[in-house]
């Protein structure tokens, strides 16, 4: 699976090369002799923690036993997560855990959770949100510092070496950015805080376009024809990414406006998506990948919920309700059609889920 | 010397006397003012039926660095939530919140209009006030807030002639440095005091990281603490029917704001700056009367990283106390407050009007049998007025000569007027938010025991506590909003014991105090909610204190230890923070230099080094010391 990830471009280092093989040798080994771990076969569930508390943490829900775990951080590493967990990704069989709070990223073991490394960065990972990868490039999309009004001046690209765990560069970004993608071997970053999706080329660490979408991208997913939807509060956006063109738009209408989070089904050809207002509860509405106009109905309605995603290998969606920060959370297992599977614990404040 | 420390013994007797022993009316044709005002708490005499706590006086004066905060977690059974090292520090009393105790200064309500509470770590025991704590519902006798208890905090006159001043100055771990001064002179009708204190403290203490991998040992960043403050007063007396008082405090406090243990880079800081003027005025009234009055001005100001709320109260009140015969007292009297605030996210200026009224009586049945029942009222515009009456009974029995036993009984109720934020904050400020109420039972058995100047006192309390329309925040869309949706029922148990001996040269003492709150949670939040029955968060289920004090021929040798039980940081009580155990000692040592009086102290904090949180992921400082030096001169 490594070498489907490997970098197309040229390496004019003859040390890059070895380096490359070297690496590519020492994880095909290791993938060899570790056995499927305990965390393989299941759904990691990420609960982001109080901010005040930095208190974030994550569970898993086996396939196998359907019995959920909390707490499987502090179980596997003896120390609390300690951090306000923004998102998990998974690459190259390990989960990259991104939390501000502590401005960290957490390195773990896929199969067995545990930590393999924990990377920070005074002066260049503040506020980490999200992560994506290009072979052993991985980059973190990061708010930077908020100035005393709470606004997000200094925004920026991390660029981490995944061998070393290490920051290797920095980049200036035009806007606040929230969710990154990596498509085509570029990297995708939505600037949540203006109108666009910055494409970033990793061995550069250069923006080489930006894409003009809709008001306040959040989210960046990919569909069934390998095309990138950008979730944005004023409604989704279909990029291509092999032309950097936006292709189509679904504006938001004055009920239905997205939130930001979302997920695609199994086939991905349809997306999934949290709607939320004052006073009333949380919808879950579904947008075909055909469609030319908002969904006016929901499929699924209630409060606090804080996450979405779905589980490929059945299509059923996970709903993730935050009990108003007041406890830990619950996620609640529904089909597409909106009826409920049922219900079990999680952490505090779930916001979103790694299929395994 | 020894005269010195037997009126501390004499003081500490009589004041126990006044809280624990029923008192028959003074005849008329000797009465003064100095009579009538019990050094104390001018609402107390009503509280029949109530408990009371109050700290040892011999150790209190030797705690001048502390906070109020420091001095409960050591001294009493109250759980204090502190958030790091000297930081946010919040009272829970009886299984209630922060907003749910009221702290009076001089009989002014010090939580925060904009909050609804006060953090215990700004309030330094430097300015010498006496503090006595009464848990339980109070409303009845001091207005909103009071319904896990009430925390009393005065000044009086100390009247002497001549001038008096002491000068103190400490260092401890952490570079932490206390000096304050303390002057006051006068004669029979007049009597000036002032106190000036100064706290700088480093806070860098070292601490076992356990969020980061190996748990290093690093020290504390961002956790430095900077106050001061003074507290001029002036007293007047024209004769003995008429005094006329003005007590100023004002109180500068920097804090950087200590993070957790993941986040140790993150940078917050915090100014508070308050002003506390409060003008008294108490005179006797015919031969059956007082009559009191009071006006006061309070500004409250919070900068948090640039960020600035700003409150200004004014308060008057009066107050009218009647003794028609020798078994009747009665008191009838109001309060006006005009409020206004200026925070950022209620736009524009905002002010609030309220008023009280209150009606206070008490009987004495038989010689043995004490009766009491009040009422107040808090009228806000555009609220229902919350209101709140309470029945109080007091009954004593001498089973022998040297043995007395006490029982209580109350009834009360209390309420909350919701906060400024609660109201106005914008966006999601609710206005249409209720009042909180609680409903409070609660029995005590007391017993004590006096035997040639030794003393031994138990008592015990059972009390259960209903509260309706709890204010929480919740998140409603994009941004939280307060709602009354919670409802509590607290079932208490508080025990406290002491016994003092008389030794050649002074006496011993130990004190031990337990509290048990089982603070439930009967309200679901939602359908998903796991919180229901479960303990609150935050609220220990035991809370346990010990202490022992020798005091002899100039010496002072104290050692406490308190137990926090185990918190939960969320409501459905899934996780848990581990109890602890706190240990502190204290040595000082009187010394005479002619004229002029001496004291030299050591303190040893957490003497048995535990590694704790009080809050989850904050770093508390291990094993430290303090010393200081203490100069009097008595003219």
């Amino acid at each position: 699976m490594l070498t489907q990830k490997l970098p197309t471009q040229k390496l004019t280092h003859r040390f890059m090369l070895l380096l490359f093989w070297l690496l590519l040798a020492a994880c095909s080994s290791n993938k060899d002799t570790t056995p499927a771990g305990k965390y393989d076969n299941g759904v990691v569930i990420i609960n982001e923690g109080n901010f005040s508390d930095s208190d974030g943490e994550l569970s898993f829900w086996n396939r196998s036993t359907q019995q959920a775990t909390q707490q499987i951080f502090q179980l596997e590493n003896q120390r609390p997560f300690a951090g306000i967990i923004q998102s998990a990704r998974l690459h190259n069989n390990r989960v990259y855990a991104v939390a501000n709070r502590a401005d960290k990223v957490e390195v773990l073991e896929a199969g067995s959770m545990k930590s393999v490394a924990t990377i920070s960065d005074a002066a260049r990972l503040i506020n980490p949100q999200d992560f994506a990868a290009v072979g052993n490039r991985g980059f973190v999309s990061c708010w930077g510092p908020f100035s005393p009004t709470f606004s997000r001046d200094n925004p920026s690209l991390a660029v981490i070496d995944l061998q070393s765990n290490q920051i290797v560069n920095s980049l200036r970004l035009p806007a606040f950015p929230q969710g990154i993608l990596a498509v085509n071997n570029k990297i995708f970053v939505a600037l949540a805080g203006a109108r666009n999706v910055a494409v970033v080329n990793p061995e550069t660490a250069q923006i080489e376009a930006s894409i003009e979408v809709l008001q306040s991208p959040q989210r960046l997913l990919l569909d069934a024809n390998n095309r990138i939807w950008a979730v944005c509060s004023g409604g989704f956006a279909r990029i291509n990414p092999n032309t950097n063109q936006v292709e189509a738009t679904v504006a938001a209408s004055a009920t239905v406006r997205p939130n930001g989070k979302a997920t695609m089904n199994a086939d991905r050809t349809r997306i999934y998506f949290l709607v939320g207002g004052f006073n009333t509860p949380q919808s879950v509405y579904e947008l075909p990948i055909t469609a030319s106009a908002m969904p006016t109905t929901p499929i699924f309605s209630q409060n606090n919920l804080y996450g979405i995603g779905c589980d490929p290998q059945d299509g059923s969606i996970w709903l993730a309700d935050n009990n108003g920060f007041q406890g830990n959370g619950t996620i609640i297992h529904i089909r597409p059609d909106g009826t409920r599977i049922g219900t079990l614990p999680a952490g505090r404040a779930p916001n979103g889920f790694l299929f395994r | 010397m020894q005269c010195f420390f037997m009126k501390k013994v004499a003081l500490s007797a009589i004041l126990l006397a006044c809280t624990y022993t029923l008192q028959a009316q003074q005849p008329d044709s000797v009465r003064t003012l100095r009579e009538v005002t019990v050094r104390g708490i001018p609402e107390s005499k009503f509280a029949v039926g109530a408990a009371v706590w109050q700290p040892d006086s011999a150790v209190l004066s030797r705690l001048a660095s502390a906070s109020l905060s420091d001095l409960l977690m050591r001294q009493s059974a109250v759980y204090m939530r502190e958030y790091g090292g000297g930081m946010l520090a919040t009272v829970s009393m009886r299984g209630t919140g922060p907003s749910q105790t009221a702290l009076l200064w001089n009989g002014i309500n010090l939580n925060l209009p904009t909050l609804g509470q006060i953090d215990f770590n700004t309030v330094p025991m430097a300015t010498g006030c006496r503090v006595v704590v009464q848990p339980g519902s109070g409303s009845s006798l001091y207005g909103s807030d009071a319904l896990g208890g009430t925390v009393h905090m005065r000044t009086d006159a100390e009247w002497h002639n001549g001038l008096r001043a002491n000068l103190q100055q400490e260092f401890g771990s952490f570079g932490r440095y206390f000096t304050r001064l303390q002057a006051s002179g006068g004669n029979e009708k007049w009597q000036v005091q002032t106190g000036l204190y100064r706290l700088q403290q480093q806070n860098d203490f070292p601490f076992r990281n356990i969020a980061k991998a190996g748990a290093p040992i690093e020290r504390q960043q961002n956790a430095a603490v900077h106050y001061w403050g003074f507290t001029p007063e002036i007293y007047f007396r024209p004769d003995n029917k008429r005094q006329l008082s003005l007590k100023t405090w004002y109180h500068n406090h920097f804090r950087q704001v200590q993070p957790t243990m993941a986040a140790q880079e993150v940078r917050d800081e915090q100014r508070d700056e308050n002003l506390r003027l409060v003008a008294d005025y108490e005179q006797l009234t015919g031969k059956i009367g007082v009559f009191r009055a009071k006006t006061a001005f309070i500004f409250d100001e919070i900068i948090f990283n640039g960020s600035r709320s700003a409150t200004w109260r004014y308060l008057a009140q009066a107050r009218h106390e009647q003794s028609w015969n020798s078994r009747l007292t009665t008191e009838i009297g109001g309060n006006v407050q005009h409020t206004s605030a200026q925070v950022r996210a209620y736009g524009n200026t905002v002010t609030e009007q309220r008023a009280d009224w209150f009606v206070l009586s008490r009987l004495q049945v038989r010689p043995n049998w004490l009766l009491s029942a009040t009422v107040r009222q808090t009228l806000v515009p555009r609220f229902s007025a919350p209101i709140a009456p309470a029945l109080g009974s007091q009954w004593q029995h001498k089973i022998a000569a040297n043995q007395m036993l006490t029982w209580k009984v109350q009834a009360s109720k209390g309420y909350r007027v919701p906060t400024l934020n609660d109201r106005f904050w914008q966006p999601g400020g609710n206005p249409d938010i209720r009042p909180e109420h609680s409903y409070n039972a609660e029995t005590s058995l007391g017993w004590e025991h006096r035997k040639q100047g030794n003393f031994l006192q138990f008592h015990t309390t059972l009390f259960r506590m209903w509260v309706q329309d709890w204010i929480l925040w919740l998140p409603r869309g994009s941004f939280w909003s307060p709602e009354n949706a919670r409802e509590v029922r607290v079932t208490g148990v508080e025990i406290s014991g002491l016994y003092r001996r008389l030794i050649t040269g002074g006496y011993w003492e130990l004190r031990g105090h337990y509290a048990l709150n089982q603070s439930l949670n009967l309200q679901p939040l939602n359908d998903n909610d796991r919180s229901v029955g479960k303990q609150l968060p935050y609220t220990p289920l035991h809370r346990a204190q010990a202490s022992s004090a020798i005091v002899w021929k100039g010496w002072l040798l104290q050692t406490d230890a308190n137990y926090t039980g185990t918190r939960y940081p969320t409501a459905d009580n899934e996780t848990s923070l581990k109890p602890f155990w706190l240990c502190n000692l204290m040595v000082s040592k009187d010394l005479q230099l002619k004229k002029v009086q001496g004291q030299v102290l050591l303190r040893i904090n957490n003497l048995l080094n535990a590694d704790y949180q009080n809050f989850q992921l904050r770093a508390m400082p291990g094993r430290h010391f303090q010393a200081g030096i203490s100069v009097t001169i008595d003219n």
